[in-house]
């Protein structure tokens, strides 16, 4: 069988990629080689994705792609094509009051330095998002997907146990799942 | 850093990637999760001339239920996998160890048994399940049992221009027991030694153990286990811990000592069987 030439996008050709960003429609101009993490800051100015290890360790370019929290760094920007993309930016906009998340992280003193924050904050997002009445293993184990060399985590786990019991929202099942043994 | 420049493919038939397969051979890369593959060109470690993205290939993304057992195919993510069980305890039991939550919602099981990490928990759960991966080229269909899969560190029998499409694992019965333990230095990381056992049990008869190590070799490394007899108690599980010890053959590397690896190998494979074994269990011969 014959290969279909005209699937390849060459390396050296700009690609345009058509997504969901927040809710708006997003379009961006990048390479085949360019991460989502580098599109969101560098095409579309969303720099509240922190960029750090760009090898999927560190967890502080973490957004939502189409439901879940992803590393935008292993995420190839053409493989974004027709995403829904959610970022920090898309958890409060700046007139508006804090995320009940965000505001457990500053209430709990869950950052120091900020830059593992986005990250963390759209993880918590998608954990709460899809359950509720969490034990603090849960929350331990899911953070441990993320590096902070400031704070030593317990701020960050208070905040998020915090944040399951404030934030009201009416989606998420009560009943949690069985706790996984796990690291 | 960044990866090398490459082209990029992402077609919607199996048959338009097989073709761009054929034709670029070892210079193409299957996308599938890119958990493993994507930090290994953002180091440079790798640098394909091409990736073929399966992700919007059709049909494979499809989990059933065949003779043969669970099938996910190419596509189907670890995340998904441990959100709704699999039915092969072992792979529930090995997944919470697999990655990070945010690795596991894009790496897809498939793309870690082919990426063939000796320290990676998944393949050694294949071989120690008895599954196999389905494999397709331009030439035909063929399926390659979790034994006959790995050649190295990295390296599997498949061809360049071949294909997985899916894996299957057998199922639990209801006399099937399984655990999976290792030992790592951080969550996240791979383990310094991994472990998985599988015993099935018919009337109090052990007619099946199988033990599988992850990181002690260049493959998943099934422990020889046949011959043994006796009851099922905790003395087999020191005996068959003593074998896995004295046959193992671990390395030196930077992040451990074979030694240390030994002495994992030794504690672990008698904790996972002592899990799983029974004082009223028999073990005639087991194979």
């Amino acid at each position: 069988m014959l290969p279909d030439h005209r699937l390849v996008r060459p390396a050296a050709d700009p690609v345009i990629v058509a997504l969901t960003v927040n809710g708006e429609p997003a379009r961006m101009t990048v390479e085949t080689r360019t991460s989502l993490a580098d599109a969101l800051r560098d095409e579309l100015g969303l720099t509240g994705t922190h960029v750090a290890c760009e090898q999927g360790v560190c967890g502080a370019c973490t957004v939502e792609v189409d439901g879940e929290a992803v590393r935008a760094c292993l995420l190839l920007a053409v493989q974004a094509e027709g995403a829904e993309v959610r970022t920090v930016e898309g958890l409060a906009a700046p007139d508006e009051p804090l995320h009940p998340i965000q505001q457990a992280f500053t209430d709990h003193h869950a950052l120091q330095c900020g830059f593992c924050t986005p990250g963390l904050l759209m993880t918590a997002h998608r954990l709460l998002t899809e359950r509720r009445g969490l034990d603090e293993h849960e929350v331990r184990t899911v953070v441990s997907g993320h590096l902070c060399r400031c704070t030593g985590y317990q701020g960050i786990v208070d905040a998020i146990l915090h944040a399951d019991r404030a934030w009201e929202r009416p989606d998420a099942p009560a009943a949690p799942t069985p706790p996984e043994e796990g690291p | 850093m960044k990866p090398a420049p490459f082209d990029y493919a992402c077609p919607s038939t199996i048959d338009e990637a097989l073709g761009l397969l054929a034709e670029r051979g070892a210079a193409a890369r299957v996308l599938a999760g890119g958990q493993s593959l994507l930090p290994r060109m953002a180091l440079r470690q790798d640098r394909p001339g091409l990736l073929v993205d399966v992700n919007r290939v059709a049909g494979l993304g499809t989990r059933t239920t065949t003779g043969q057992g669970l099938r996910l195919g190419a596509t189907v993510r670890q995340a998904a996998v441990l959100r709704a069980g699999s039915g092969a305890g072992l792979l529930d039991a090995a997944l919470p160890w697999v990655g990070s939550p945010g690795t596991r919602a894009r790496g897809t099981v498939v793309g870690s048994l082919c990426f063939a990490d000796p320290a990676a928990e998944l393949p050694t759960v294949l071989l120690a399940t008895g599954g196999s991966l389905e494999v397709r080229s331009a030439g035909g269909n063929r399926t390659v049992e979790a034994a006959e899969l790995y050649r190295g560190a990295g390296r599997t029998a498949l061809a360049a221009d071949e294909l997985a499409v899916a894996v299957t694992v057998p199922l639990d019965t209801a006399d099937t027991r399984s655990a999976w333990l290792e030992f790592g230095r951080r969550p996240g990381d791979l383990p310094l030694v991994g472990v998985g056992v599988v015993v099935r049990v018919h009337a109090g008869v052990v007619d099946a153990v199988r033990v599988a190590c992850a990181g002690v070799h260049d493959v998943p490394w099934a422990v020889p286990v046949a011959g043994l007899r006796g009851a099922g108690d905790p003395a087999l599980a020191q005996e068959i811990a003593e074998i896995a010890a004295r046959e193992c053959r671990p390395t030196d590397d930077e992040r451990t000592t074979a030694a240390h690896r030994r002495v994992l190998v030794r504690t672990l494979v008698r904790r996972a069987l002592e899990r799983v074994l029974r004082p009223d269990t028999e073990v005639p011969g087991a194979a």
